[in-house]
């Protein structure tokens, strides 16, 4: 199984253009692993990438992408949840960084609720960056409720 | 912000200029309480010496001469030793031991508002984030046996001569208040520790990396939280260290080579106040992986480390569980 992105060029053959890629069976099962492999490794980067910044624009970013879907409206409450955080003030100065750097799109729908959406149309590599979010990082919430579910047990 | 009920600073980690007040906070509140130690340290020293000399002096006084000049004939007054055995062992062992306490005191950096913050992320979390005294009521209860033995000493009920049993006696008891005074000031550095409760037996023990005299320049890294988890196993165990690695490297936990002193495994992870409760939540969920798996791994672990047992086929079984996960993945389950 290769961690690599180059191990995975390799394995495949891909970058070699005189050879086809022929995937049949335990290969294709084998092909779909290591990319699932190797996009779990970037998220869990963008993950540890988040918890080095000083500031907590990263992760409010990860947990706006987390939320996107075609159906759902993302307010500012459900990011403060998202990332288990006791008051809204905390997010506040990383929400306006965000927005004053492009990287989401804040719609004011009333002076209290304000819908929040991944700015993809200026910053398009937002799309992949999402679809890895959304599959692969747990939110804080989520591991909360995991640790409060395994504490509870014993 | 200031809560005007207990005077305790509310910290904002979550942008410069609150840290750097937050920072500034924390400070002078680790300066008012190392000020706060050493005032007391002197109390007490205070106290003892106050009571040395107020005991002892008459006696020096009193005996100088007698000593000098060496005398046959014995004298009872002059030499009986003035003071009271069960008051001065009593003076003397919590003097030497709040010393000792108030001196860890100031060293623990620790202070209100953080740890109110400390608190309020991990009741957030969903646990409890306690501070652990454990130094002081073990210090109460040898004491108390202690000054019991000494005050039957003192009114008579237990007196001394020369036969075996009692000299027997009085080196155990000699060895006893030795303990007494010595295993207190071990448990004051090794078990008064901040913790937090996960579950029975398991807990995550804080210590603070931060030196507030040196460090005066804003750094946002100045102010970092080390967690430790509880002990794992020993570190000669080798399917523990297997399971040990892999949980450390897939959390990307800190990996450091055990210390010699210490022969156990433990996770152990690094956060900032910011990031507190994601990299606290971090090591929890460790600890989960490792019970899971520490537990109710053995067979997979014999096929790695043991050698196999006979008519056991751990490879077939392997190979079996492999392909059904790669199906499962590939399933999206």
């Amino acid at each position: 199984m290769s961690q690599s992105y180059k191990d995975f060029l390799d394995k495949y053959k891909i970058d070699d253009f005189k050879t086809s890629l022929k995937l049949t069976g335990h290969t294709k099962v084998d092909f779909y692993n290591d990319i699932d492999k190797l996009l779990k490794s970037m998220s869990t980067i963008f993950d540890k990438l988040a918890t080095i910044a000083p500031m907590r624009g990263a992760h409010v970013l990860m947990a706006v992408a987390k939320l996107t879907g075609p159906d759902k409206v993302v307010n500012k409450t459900d990011v403060k949840n998202s990332l288990n955080i006791d008051r809204l003030e905390k997010i506040q100065p990383a929400i306006e960084y965000l927005e004053k750097a492009k990287y989401i799109t804040i719609e004011k729908k009333t002076e209290r609720f304000h819908i929040i959406k991944l700015n993809d149309r200026d910053n398009p590599d937002l799309k992949v960056f999402r679809e890895i979010v959304q599959k692969y990082w747990k939110s804080p919430q989520e591991e909360v409720e995991q640790a409060k579910k395994w504490s509870e047990e014993g | 912000m200031r809560n005007s009920l207990r005077s305790i600073v509310e910290l904002n980690f979550e942008d410069e200029q609150g840290f750097k007040d937050s920072v500034k906070t924390i400070r002078s509140e680790y300066n008012k309480k190392a000020l706060k130690s050493i005032v007391y340290i002197s109390i007490v020293l205070f106290v003892g010496l106050s009571y040395l000399l107020y005991g002892y002096l008459p006696y020096i006084e009193r005996n100088f001469f007698t000593n000098l000049l060496v005398t046959e004939s014995f004298n009872p007054e002059g030499n009986s030793f003035p003071l009271n055995l069960t008051l001065s062992w009593t003076l003397f062992s919590t003097c030497i031991f709040l010393i000792v306490y108030f001196f860890r005191l100031s060293q623990v950096k620790f202070t209100p508002s953080l740890i109110r913050y400390i608190e309020r992320e991990t009741k957030y979390a969903g646990f409890e984030f306690i501070r652990k005294i454990e130094s002081v009521g073990l210090f109460m209860v040898l004491t108390t046996a202690s000054i019991a033995i000494f005050f039957y000493i003192d009114i008579r009920l237990i007196q001394f001569n020369n036969t075996f049993w009692n000299i027997f006696f009085q080196h155990s008891f000699f060895f006893y208040l030795l303990i007494s005074l010595i295993l207190p000031i071990v448990f004051i550095f090794r078990n008064d520790k901040f913790t937090i409760k996960i579950k029975d037996n398991v807990f995550v023990l804080c210590d603070l990396h931060y030196n507030p005299r040196k460090n005066k320049k804003y750094n946002s890294n100045l102010l970092g939280i080390i967690l430790t988890s509880n002990r794992l196993c020993s570190k000669f165990d080798k399917s523990g260290k297997y399971i040990y690695s892999r949980i450390s490297k897939d959390r990307w936990l800190l990996r450091k080579e055990p210390s010699t002193m210490s022969p156990y495994l433990h996770f152990e992870e690094y956060s900032v106040p910011f990031n507190f409760q994601k990299q606290f939540l971090n090591i929890v969920l460790a600890l989960n992986e490792w019970e899971n798996n520490y537990t109710s791994n053995l067979d997979s672990l014999n096929y790695y480390f043991s050698k196999a047992l006979y008519g056991y086929n751990y490879r077939k079984k392997r190979l079996e569980e492999r392909n059904e996960l790669i199906y499962f993945k590939f399933l999206n389950f």
